[in-house]
């Protein structure tokens, strides 16, 4: 067997990439050899999450719609078995840790460890192979997910953010929550989930991931031959319905009566991607991370003056990608709603960026790919970033950090458009806090 | 791993040689006596040390000039631990070889600045900053009830017993913040500067003798040398379990139960202890989660955790609505099951795994490696090795013993009402 080598540059860091047979990706990021640690990270996902609920199931030849949340429905029902021993218990046994996160693009399961790890992985590999559903362990995790769903509802930073995303898409999934909602839990069957299962649940549909004390050869190895006892075989591609999102937000603005103590504050411009003028989706996230990090990071002008006039207390900024969409995010504990919105349509309208300052955060970002390689679990959770954003490895991202210079800088700043936007605001009637 | 401790007078100085890591970590320990009224002004005192100082005067520069020396990073953190509050500051960054010449000692100056060179003027801290940071920590106070989960277990301990350190509000009151004044944090700080124990610990591929050097240069503290105090809380008195219900408007209940730990022996603190609430509540094979969630459906999140210094075990859990009674009686049968030594060998054997796991698992981050040799240093605990052989030889029985020094001492519901609010 000949593995691919990739050398992850200038960072002194070798990975090893295979695909089986059967179409699953495998990617090995093994310690240096003389490292002491011992433990090993392993997670293992299917290109299936939240934003697909219509596709074409395994088999059948009909377009075809599932309640929203089926795919953390799935994920929690996985866990169920057959036998005695349930993924829990097994993986108890030797002191290592197992869990699964659904998003919005994918369905991971994980488990870390530092012993017994064939077995583990042995076992990983047999468990996320071996469905078993049944009209009771459906019902039963009703019960549990809508005490989740409960759980985050009573969360007024969780409750502004799933009402923004109800307020800014019109097609696309984002607007309902990974969970789904109540009644979509309820119509969950046991059906639904077998027909989704086998639609994503494939190798040619997945990866694994594997880090720390490992090696390459053994991993292959120990995949291979766990898989063959399920006969699996390479898919043709899976139809899903693509949603051509309108730019135009839902709703503009909303406000929620709650029993909060400072205004929360969740606010979404939408815009359209092609506007852009990076069609390199990777080095177009570069940007727009630096844009975040310069214009809204701790070392920003802007966070200082809200910091100082008190207008929010906590405020986070991001970009969202929606297919043809990219929503800038801003999420804030307000002190002063009416000055903190009119500052930030202000700060939007002006935005720039400084060379010396785009080259600083270049050297941080660079120092900090360097101390990634000193842990096994962030790389791996890097590369399973990678896969499910670009479906590939990034392995030159010093050079391309390297790479980014003010002038492609000031056109990707020219791009942004803050016209079309959405306001959520969750309030208390006397509001104790605002300091008008 | 070498490991060696030096006392440099007024503080010690640990340093850990390892070529684990690509970068050094520096940590700084202050802790003090436990008491209730300093809660505040501590949170307070960490939150502005770390908006700036003289030389770095604003959030701004300060953020500005870590990130040129490769992105130091460098955090602040408040606990109590048992007896002790206790305040790290720490420092981590990557080695001048993949850096340049002097970015370590740079990094240790910007850290020793924020500590030692505050913005101070007329004996008093910054206006401006003190402004900010009380503002927002006013709106953190304020938004406690918010969070409703951490708000059950702060009113869960008041309501088990509010006079005991337990039930100290590590977020702090504010009633206390009302009393802050730029001019009393600053009297605070130099307390804190001079009376507070002050270990410090550097771990890396570094040379023991420069380390020592530098550390000794640029960290000049005079504290005076003080009798340390005993970190183990004094055991609460053990009546008749409480039941306490408060009401939130929420869509769920959230239920906190405390356990109390009757003159358990040190050996069993450490290492029964540990096993007894694996099994109890420790994780997703744990009695609790298998019986409460998996079997009964009646939540989401349960677990258990020992608050092994203050000889408390606190349970956990977001409950359906108007069920948290039954998840209480499911919870007190399991009690109940433990004390009889209803207990699988099994489970016995899996809590064993998990330990031994947790302590192949330290090396896997700087800042675990430190803690474990800070709790050896604070609280005479064995080493990593000694304790994974005495864990292993824990014995049925020993387990069982301690199960029958368990007694529920409060069990508190924050019952989710609807009332109005509702879209």
């Amino acid at each position: 067997m000949i593995m691919e080598k990739i050398e992850l540059k200038n960072v002194d860091k070798e990975i090893y990439r295979e695909v089986l047979d059967n179409g699953l990706e495998i990617i090995i990021i093994p310690n240096s050899k003389s490292s002491k640690k011992k433990n090993y990270y392993f997670n293992y996902g299917t290109y299936y999450g939240a934003l697909i609920n219509e596709f074409v199931p395994k088999g059948k030849n009909k377009m075809t719609s599932f309640p929203s949340g089926i795919a953390h429905f799935l994920e929690h029902k996985m866990f169920e078995s057959k036998d005695d021993i349930k993924p829990f218990d097994f993986y108890a046994k030797t002191g290592s840790y197992v869990n699964a996160f659904t998003s919005y693009k994918s369905t991971c399961y994980v488990v870390t460890g530092n012993k017994k790890m064939k077995e583990n992985l042995e076992y990983l590999l047999t468990f996320v192979n071996n469905p078993y559903f049944t009209d009771e362990n459906v019902k039963k995790e009703q019960g549990i997910i809508s005490e989740e769903a409960a759980m985050n509802d009573d969360n007024p930073d969780y409750l502004a953010y799933k009402t923004i995303n109800k307020n800014l898409y019109k097609l696309s999934p984002y607007n309902t929550p990974i969970l789904g909602t109540i009644s979509s839990i309820k119509a969950i069957t046991k059906n639904d989930l077998y027909n989704c299962y086998n639609t994503f649940y494939r190798p040619s549909n997945m990866f694994l991931v594997v880090g720390g004390a490992v090696s390459p050869d053994e991993i292959i190895k120990i995949a291979t031959d766990t898989l063959k006892r399920f006969n699996l075989e390479k898919d043709k591609e899976i139809k899903v319905k693509h949603y051509k999102e309108p730019v135009k937000v839902v709703k503009e603005y909303e406000e929620i009566t709650r029993d909060v103590q400072v205004d929360k504050l969740a606010i979404g411009f939408k815009m359209e991607k092609a506007k852009f003028p990076l069609k390199n989706k990777v080095i177009l996230d570069l940007y727009l991370n630096m844009i975040i990090s310069l214009c809204f990071g701790a070392s920003s002008n802007f966070r200082e003056m809200i910091r100082k006039r008190h207008l929010a207390n906590k405020s986070g900024y991001y970009f969202q990608d929606a297919d043809n969409i990219l929503t800038f995010m801003v999420e804030a504990d307000s002190l002063n709603t009416p000055v903190y919105l009119k500052e930030l349509e202000n700060y939007l309208a002006n935005l720039k960026i400084e060379e010396e300052d785009l080259e600083r955060i270049k050297k941080v970002w660079i120092s900090s790919e360097v101390i990634k390689t000193d842990y096994a679990d962030s790389l791996v959770d890097s590369v399973v970033d990678d896969l499910i954003n670009y479906r590939k490895i990034i392995n030159n991202y010093v050079e391309l950090i390297k790479g980014m210079n003010i002038t492609t800088m000031n056109q990707v700043l020219k791009s942004l458009d803050f016209s079309n936007k959405a306001i959520v605001k969750v309030t208390n009637e006397n509001n104790p806090l605002q300091n008008n | 791993m070498d490991y060696i401790k030096k006392d440099l007078g007024a503080y010690n100085l640990h340093i850990i040689k390892t070529d684990l890591y690509k970068t050094i970590t520096v940590k700084i320990f202050f802790r003090e006596k436990a008491l209730k009224e300093n809660i505040t002004k501590r949170n307070f005192l960490s939150r502005i040390m770390m908006l700036g100082s003289n030389d770095y005067k604003s959030k701004v520069e300060l953020t500005k000039a870590e990130q040129d020396l490769y992105a130091v990073n460098i955090s602040g953190t408040n606990r109590r631990i048992g007896n002790y509050l206790d305040t790290g500051l720490s420092l981590k960054v990557l080695h001048d070889k993949y850096t340049e010449p002097e970015n370590f000692e740079k990094s240790l100056d910007l850290l020793n600045s924020l500590i030692f060179n505050p913005k101070v003027t007329n004996n008093a801290f910054d206006e401006v900053d003190f402004d900010t940071v009380y503002e927002e920590y006013k709106a953190d106070l304020n938004s406690l009830v918010e969070d409703k989960l951490t708000y059950a277990l702060i009113r869960g301990l008041e309501k088990t017993d509010d006079k005991s350190v337990i039930s100290y509000r590590g977020i702090g009151y504010l009633e206390d913040l009302e009393k802050i004044t730029k001019e009393n944090l600053y009297e605070y700080y130099k307390e804190v500067i001079k009376h507070d124990f002050v270990d410090i610990f550097v771990l890396g591929d570094v040379d023991e003798e420069y380390i020592t050097n530098v550390i000794r240069e640029k960290f000049k503290i005079n504290t005076f040398k003080k009798q340390p105090i005993n970190a183990l809380v004094t055991p609460l008195k053990s009546s008749r379990p409480k039941i306490v219900k408060e009401k939130v408007i929420s869509e769920q209940d959230n239920l906190v139960i405390t356990l109390n730990l009757n003159n358990l022996t040190d050996y069993e603190r450490n290492y029964p202890l540990s096993l007894y609430n694996a099994i109890l509540g420790g994780g997703s094979e744990s009695l609790l989660f298998s019986e409460v969630r998996e079997k009964n459906s009646l939540s989401y999140y349960i677990s258990s955790t020992p608050n092994k210094l203050d000889n408390l075990i606190i349970i956990r859990g977001g409950i359906t609505k108007d069920r948290s009674m039954d998840a209480v009686n499911i919870i007190k049968k399991i009690l109940k099951d433990l004390e009889n030594g209803k207990i699988d060998d099994d489970r016995i054997e899996k809590a064993k795994e998990y330990y031994t796991s947790a302590i192949d698992d330290i090396i896997e981050s700087p800042f675990q490696i430190i803690e474990s040799y800070y709790m050896i240093e604070l609280l005479g605990v064995d080493d990593i090795e000694t304790k994974r052989k005495k864990m292993l030889k824990v014995t049925k029985d020993e387990i069982i013993a301690l199960a029958k020094k368990v007694k529920i001492n409060t069990i508190y519901i924050l019952e989710g009402s609807d009332d109005n609010g509702k879209n």
